[in-house]
């Protein structure tokens, strides 16, 4: 008598094993991501390397700041500022230098330690001392005192209110004492969200903070995946693994919203696809020349047909939408060839010029190299030859430090357009001219003025001002403002693409 | 040769070659475009604060020196600190490797299930229809990137079938069933472009050994062709496809970089991955250098196989 399996039986119960895992397998969504029904699960296509609440660089980390840490003021998904730790808007001065802000005496850090106004001047000197922007700060903040346990004053050494929207995007509030290189591991903060679980750069779990200060927040559970591709991060939320995804390939955004189970939102948030020229140097320090480019540029045809709608096409810094847009300005460096070509004759040179546009690969937010083809295109019909010179955007960067570049097409992420770039590309006083830009100081009055108010009917002329320099000069071609647009699933509740761009999660809720 | 002389050559190599592999990609890296700091900081960075960085992360000093620090803590186990994720090299190594090895060995499992029958098959069948689907299947599975095949599984079985999660990873201590399921699609794609290199390796190797003699022998005293083909000629034939398939699984360990990340795929590939992008220096270094050594180690197992395949071969 023979014991053991022959051949036929191994094969059997391998046959039966493969039908039984294939089956567990067929189980789908529910399986291949574990998580309870109380959670909500975000995706970000950026980096999740730590926990420190302002060292990082890249947009979508800024999700879990929000969630985990308080300021004083936090900017709304819709661009607004309202008191957060303060129990209102700041008191300022006429001249625009001094803030008085009075605290919320209820607010409490996860640990249960009040936080009062020694935690605020702790956390600005700080930052100050090792925040990854402190060469920002350090420019215009005299300084952070204490004037009683729930007041503090912060003095400017020049108006400007845009750094109040530096403080959802790049502060935290700390504990007085906290070891800074501590809280890359730890979170310390007193917001609406505690972190119970960190894999660096896969995930983030959080769980409500019971006794938030505003309120518990009514979702218990936020789980943030970082997912690196943005056409793995659809597929994951077709699959029911997230709910909610910060981005995806522009193509498949109308198409993936217009399915049924799924919404979708675009709003033209901090973010601006523009190309300097370098104004120090020929070509372009003949400003006919720039015009002549600037009016070459079909930007409704880069904005939706390369771009998918996901970029609003302007031609000046502010969005249509925007409180400080001017139709007039705009209308300076609309798409007409005819102008381009009268630009060029003015220039003395009616057949055309050539010159290199220096394009990042890859970029960020939307692929650069797509709207450069277009510009050489469009300026090629007008006699202007661009030549494309790709770049690794560390390097880009440096060269653009140093003025090593003609034109820069590129997209990029800033705090604020109209209190961030603004400043600090074309400012005097303020900016770095990273951008090799010339500052004038009429421009620099007109945004003086315009800074020392945070209320927008008081800043729009002065921003128009300022623009109008921008447009006279014609530092840039202007191609359009980047949307923030974001994905999710039916049954998720108060969520909308943030102005700031990194996802506001602190009011969603998943059923 | 005594298996111990064998075994202190080898292990001579591994630190040779280890010591030229620390050079060339400590060199290729200070040399490639790109700035650490400017990655960290963004676009219009402070010059002031970024000369603050430089200082404290070593990149102010010579090249010699920045390497021979580098070298005198790898000696010592310390593969130095991510710029990025502020975590050391070695924590990150061992809290993603064993997933990369859960990836390369599923892979490799399927490249050989794929690539034994179906290069054994095709010998067999040598000039028959057979023989020209498995290699032609073998030329497209070659020719097939791997993002394509990647994306093309996750729309048929993730998102269109919903049979199969889309991507990321559970560990198999939280829910082992769901690590399988996390793997099925990216070890396809990874072992589909190997398993048609086996396949050829094997049907060439199968055909050659076919034609022996005592093959011709086993047939002239009445054997089985069952036996004379999967006992006899396949035992031999595998010799080299070893070889194949121990290259490939050595790449399949320090090549995962793509599937890693188009399945989300928390492994050593995903993360040098990022680290390139973002300019880590001691984490593209410490990965480049573990990889190096996982290679050569992979390479001397196979040399160690072969002794137990044919006991004719002696070290």
């Amino acid at each position: 008598m023979r014991y053991g399996f022959d051949r036929r039986t191994v094969l059997k119960l391998a046959g039966a094993g493969a039908f039984t895992l294939a089956s567990g397998l067929r189980a789908g969504p529910a399986f291949a991501d574990p998580r309870g029904d109380d959670t909500l699960a975000a995706s970000v296509l950026g980096a999740l390397p730590h926990l420190h609440p302002w060292d990082y660089s890249n947009h979508d980390f800024g999700a879990l700041p929000i969630l985990t840490y308080s300021n004083l003021i936090y900017t709304a998904p819709d661009g607004t500022l309202h008191p957060e730790v303060a129990v209102e808007m700041p008191e300022v001065t006429e001249n625009g230098t001094v803030y008085t802000f009075k605290l919320r005496d209820d607010v409490r850090f996860h640990s249960g330690k009040p936080l009062v106004a020694a935690d605020v001047v702790y956390s600005f000197e700080l930052y100050l001392d090792q925040g990854r922007r402190r060469g920002d700060f350090r420019a215009f903040m005299q300084g952070v005192e204490a004037i009683d346990d729930h007041t503090v004053r912060v003095t400017l050494s020049r108006p400007w209110a845009g750094w109040m929207m530096y403080l959802t995007k790049y502060m935290g509030l700390l504990p007085e004492g906290t070891d800074h290189d501590a809280i890359y591991d730890t979170i310390v903060g007193s917001g609406p969200y505690k972190v119970t679980h960190f894999e660096p750069d896969v995930v983030i779990e959080l769980e409500a903070n019971e006794d938030y200060y505003l309120g518990a927040p009514p979702q218990k559970k936020i789980r943030l995946v970082r997912i690196a591709d943005a056409s793995t991060q659809l597929a994951a939320l077709q699959t029911g693994q997230v709910d909610i995804i910060g981005t995806c390939p522009p193509k498949d955004f109308e198409p993936t919203i217009a399915q049924e189970g799924f919404t979708g939102a675009a709003i033209p948030g901090a973010g601006i696809f523009y190309a300097p020229f370098n104004r120090q140097t020929a070509p372009f320090d003949n400003v006919h020349l720039r015009r002549a480019v600037a009016c070459a540029i079909d930007r409704d045809f880069i904005c939706n047909g390369a771009y998918y709608g996901l970029v609003t096409p302007s031609t000046i810094p502010a969005a249509p939408n925007e409180y400080w847009y001017d139709e007039a300005l705009a209308a300076e460096f609309a798409y007409d060839p005819d102008k381009a070509r009268f630009h060029l004759r003015e220039a003395g040179m009616p057949n055309g010029f050539s010159f290199t546009a220096t394009v990042p690969v890859p970029s960020a937010y939307v692929e650069a190299q797509e709207a450069a083809i277009i510009m050489q295109a469009n300026l090629a019909a007008v006699g202007i030859e661009m030549r494309i010179r790709q770049m690794d955007f560390t390097s880009m960067y440096n060269s653009a430090q140093a003025g090593d570049f003609e034109c820069f097409p590129h997209p990029s992420m800033q705090p604020s357009i109209e209190d961030y770039l603004l400043a600090q590309s074309y400012m005097c006083i303020a900016g770095k001219q990273y951008m090799a830009q010339p500052c004038s100081e009429s421009y620099d009055e007109a945004l003086t003025q315009a800074y020392v108010s945070f209320d927008p009917d008081e800043r729009a002329p002065h921003l128009r001002a300022a623009l109008a320099h921008l447009v006279e000069d014609c530092t840039s071609v202007w191609i359009g403002r980047l949307n923030t647009y974001h994905i999710w699933r039916e049954g998720i509740e108060n969520f909308e693409p943030s102005y700031m761009y990194a996802m506001d999660l602190r009011r969603t809720t998943a059923s | 040769m005594d298996l111990r002389l064998y075994l202190l050559q080898r292990l001579l190599a591994l630190g040779l070659i280890l010591v030229g592999g620390s050079m060339v990609i400590f060199v290729i890296l200070r040399f490639m475009p790109g700035d650490p700091v400017v990655a960290m900081l963004g676009p219009d960075y402070d010059q002031a604060v970024a000369a603050e960085m430089r200082e404290r992360m070593g990149l102010d000093l010579p090249l010699l020196t920045q390497y021979g620090i580098w070298v005198g803590d790898a000696l010592t186990g310390d593969l130095g600190r991510s710029h990025f994720l502020k975590r050391d090299v070695t924590e990150l190594l061992a809290a993603r490797f064993p997933t990369t090895l859960m990836l390369a060995v599923s892979s490799l499992l399927v490249a050989l299930a794929i690539a034994i029958p179906a290069g054994i098959i095709a010998a067999k069948q040598k000039g028959r229809a057979l023989d020209h689907v498995s290699r032609l299947v073998a030329l497209a599975g070659v020719s097939m990137p791997n993002f394509w095949l990647g994306l093309l599984l996750i729309m048929v079985f993730a998102v269109n079938l919903r049979w199969l999660p889309a991507g990321g990873f559970v560990s198999p201590m939280v829910d082992p069933l769901a690590t399988l399921a996390h793997l099925v699609l990216p070890a396809i794609t990874l072992g589909t472009a190997y398993a048609a290199t086996i396949t050829r390796m094997l049907r060439a190797s199968m055909v050659d050994v076919l034609q022996r003699d005592y093959i011709l022998v086993a047939r002239a005293m009445g054997l089985q062709e069952r036996r004379i083909v999967w006992h006899d000629a396949a035992r031999n034939a595998l010799i080299p496809t070893v070889t194949v398939a121990g290259f490939a699984f050595g790449y399949m360990l320090a090549g995962t970089i793509i599937v890693e990340v188009i399945f989300n795929i928390p492994g050593v590939g995903r993360l040098l991955y990022e680290s390139i992008l973002t300019r880590d220096y001691p984490v593209v270094q410490g990965i480049v250098l573990f990889n190096v050594a996982i290679f050569v180690i992979v390479n001397f197992a196979v040399d160690l196989i072969y002794t137990m395949l044919d006991p004719r071969i002696r070290y």
